[in-house]
């Protein structure tokens, strides 16, 4: 009988474990203490951003900050919304107010896919089915920024399914990431083929010769800014690259067990650090780092990561921990290496939030 | 113009047309990208390059101090035009193409202006000199200024100054690019990891024709004394 009773309860835990295994590990896995300072972290961020906010409801008035920090407080602990008041309803009117005739939300022909997708995560976020055309028009717009025939190039090409910063055709693995976020998060359909598309060029940009056709691919799983080039330095893996290169196979489709996505978590613990993006030069790009950290051992599900030399490291009290530590009196982040707006607070203060909210999930 | 002139304006025009299309072709060979926006402001920037080499022909030709550069900055648009047409079929009569040669236009035409200016004080072949210097140094700016951009990004507007200032990135907006971004110049300026604001075109446009009407001015006051 007691043996009985044990069997059911072991079969209640574990398919609970199964089908929701992001409920389990954050309350039961976080320190406890740990999860009450981050959550109070987030509140100073937020507070710091909202004396930040300019008249018109943005930040820094561009539409990809504006975007992010909206995103940071829609998704934190204290579950904001429309309804808490004008820091969230102002910041929705001006990102509004960059629609344009094509579906880009931008200020700018430059940053227009990554203003553009910020934007309709933001939107799409809030819940609100009155920004539905204007998401729609954002889904088409960065759909059609994807490089494919329509641009005249054939799927030999490297550029072949990536989509870039939408001024010009130079596709990223960074950009692309953005596009397929957005996308996945407003709900396109899964039998699209920009997914099939994008995962030519996540191939393509990942070191792993088996499934790469190009001859610059090392074998390290990693993945790398664009196929044949990182901006730290020869065709390297690093770190901000390789987090979103997994989220962007999951995206994409591909199982969590396919042999592409355990190279990149490979490589993940092999180079675990929350000193520095790994593979990157000096701290450029750190705080890109821990959102797609974040993200991505969010996405995996993994409460615990065993790193290269056998030690397992809880990544949420890892993360979090660090961010405590890094934020600023002032309740703000900032990355003393300014490459990539990192010397931007309201920026860089966001993706601290966004990381710390997918830690204490 | 008389119709001597006007034959052996059109034949040098011709000239030009054939000889543009020897460094666009090194350029297309030595990798520079074969389709898109990117070629077609190339092929703007060289046939700029190609035209201010050209002065002391359109100079010979038509010495009118008026006409002649005029005329000669509309047929190097033409040149232009005519060469985006020749590389990329689909831009024929197109509002993409039909801008960057107007650009091309007022490019050679502030360029002539300048060397005029410099000429009045120094030999010809000294100011079409420094002219292309200046052409260089300024569309170059992004590139050389590298190692010191993050320095100067502190300072709000100056990378945005930076970029204003170079005839590239005219062609560059009249295209509605984003070439700074592009493969190579993303490789090798750092504009592409900062936060940067591209002029409007119609107002980069004014401020050159501005700028080659007040050079115009002072050749003509100079020759005057």
């Amino acid at each position: 009988m007691k043996f009985l009773v044990k069997t059911i309860l072991a079969a209640i835990l574990i398919s609970t474990a199964l089908t929701a295994p992001e409920v389990v590990a954050a309350e039961s896995v976080m320190d406890q203490d740990l999860r009450s300072k981050a959550k109070r972290a987030t509140d100073e961020g937020l507070r710091f951003l909202r004396e930040e906010q300019e008249e018109n409801g943005s930040w820094m008035n561009s539409v990809g900050i504006t975007a992010i920090a909206l995103r940071a407080s829609l998704e934190s602990h204290r579950g904001y919304s429309e309804a808490d008041g004008a820091f969230i309803t102002r910041p929705i009117q001006f990102i509004l107010s960059n629609v344009n005739e094509d579906g880009s939300i931008t200020e700018s022909i430059q940053n227009r896919n990554y203003n553009t997708a910020t934007a309709i995560t933001a939107l799409q976020l809030s819940g609100n089915p009155a920004y539905a055309d204007a998401i729609e028009g954002g889904q088409n717009f960065l759909k059609a920024l994807q490089i494919d025939e329509g641009e005249g190039y054939d799927p030999d090409h490297p550029y072949y399914g990536g989509i870039g910063y939408g001024g010009d055709e130079r596709p990223d693995l960074s950009n692309q990431y953005y596009a397929l976020e957005a996308l996945s998060t407003t709900g396109l359909d899964s039998g699209d083929p920009v997914w099939q598309k994008a995962l030519i060029f996540l191939n393509r940009s990942q070191n792993r010769s088996e499934s790469n056709d190009q001859a610059w691919a090392a074998n390290d799983g990693g993945f790398t800014y664009m196929p044949g080039y990182s901006p730290h330095g020869g065709t390297g893996s690093y770190g901000g690259m390789t987090h979103v290169g997994l989220i962007g196979l999951l995206f994409a489709g591909v199982d969590r067990n396919d042999p592409r996505v355990q190279a990149a978590y490979d490589w993940i613990r092999e180079n675990y650090t929350l000193d520095r993006n790994p593979g990157s030069k000096d701290q450029q790009g750190l705080y890109y780092y821990y959102t797609a950290f974040a993200k991505s051992m969010f996405a995996f599900g993994e409460p615990m990561v065993t790193d290269g030399d056998g030690a397992e490291h809880n990544w949420r009290n890892d993360l979090a921990a660090k961010l405590i530590a890094l934020q600023g009196d002032d309740g703000a982040w900032v990355n003393d290496q300014p490459r990539w707006w990192e010397g931007l607070k309201p920026l860089v203060t966001a993706r601290a939030i966004i990381a710390l909210n997918f830690s204490v999930r | 113009m008389v119709a001597g002139t006007q034959i052996r304006f059109a034949g040098s025009a011709f000239a030009i047309f054939v000889l543009a299309q020897v460094p666009i072709a090194a350029y297309m060979l030595n990798g520079g990208p074969g389709s898109g926006k990117m070629l077609l402001i190339a092929i703007c920037a060289i046939t700029v390059l190609v035209g201010h080499l050209s002065t002391p022909i359109r100079a010979q030709i038509a010495s009118h101090r008026i006409l002649g550069p005029l005329v000669w900055a509309v047929l190097l648009g033409l040149i232009a035009y005519l060469t985006m047409a020749l590389h990329e079929p689909r831009t024929l009569g197109s509002e993409l193409s039909l801008r960057l040669a107007m650009g091309v236009s007022v490019l050679c035409l502030l360029l002539d202006r300048v060397s005029g200016f410099l000429s009045a004080m120094v030999s010809e072949p000294v100011a079409l000199s420094a002219t292309l210097l200046l052409l260089v140094v300024a569309s170059a700016g992004p590139l050389w200024i590298g190692p010191w951009a993050q320095i100067l990004a502190a300072q709000e507007h100056v990378p945005d100054a930076i970029i204003a200032a170079s005839p590239l990135t005219y062609l560059a907006v009249l295209a509605e690019h984003d070439y700074l971004r592009s493969q190579w110049f993303y490789q090798n300026t750092p504009f592409g990891g900062m936060r940067y604001t591209y002029p409007d075109a119609l107002i980069l446009s004014t401020v050159y024709i501005l700028l080659g009407v007040l050079f115009w001015a002072g050749e003509s006051l100079k020759r005057r004394r």
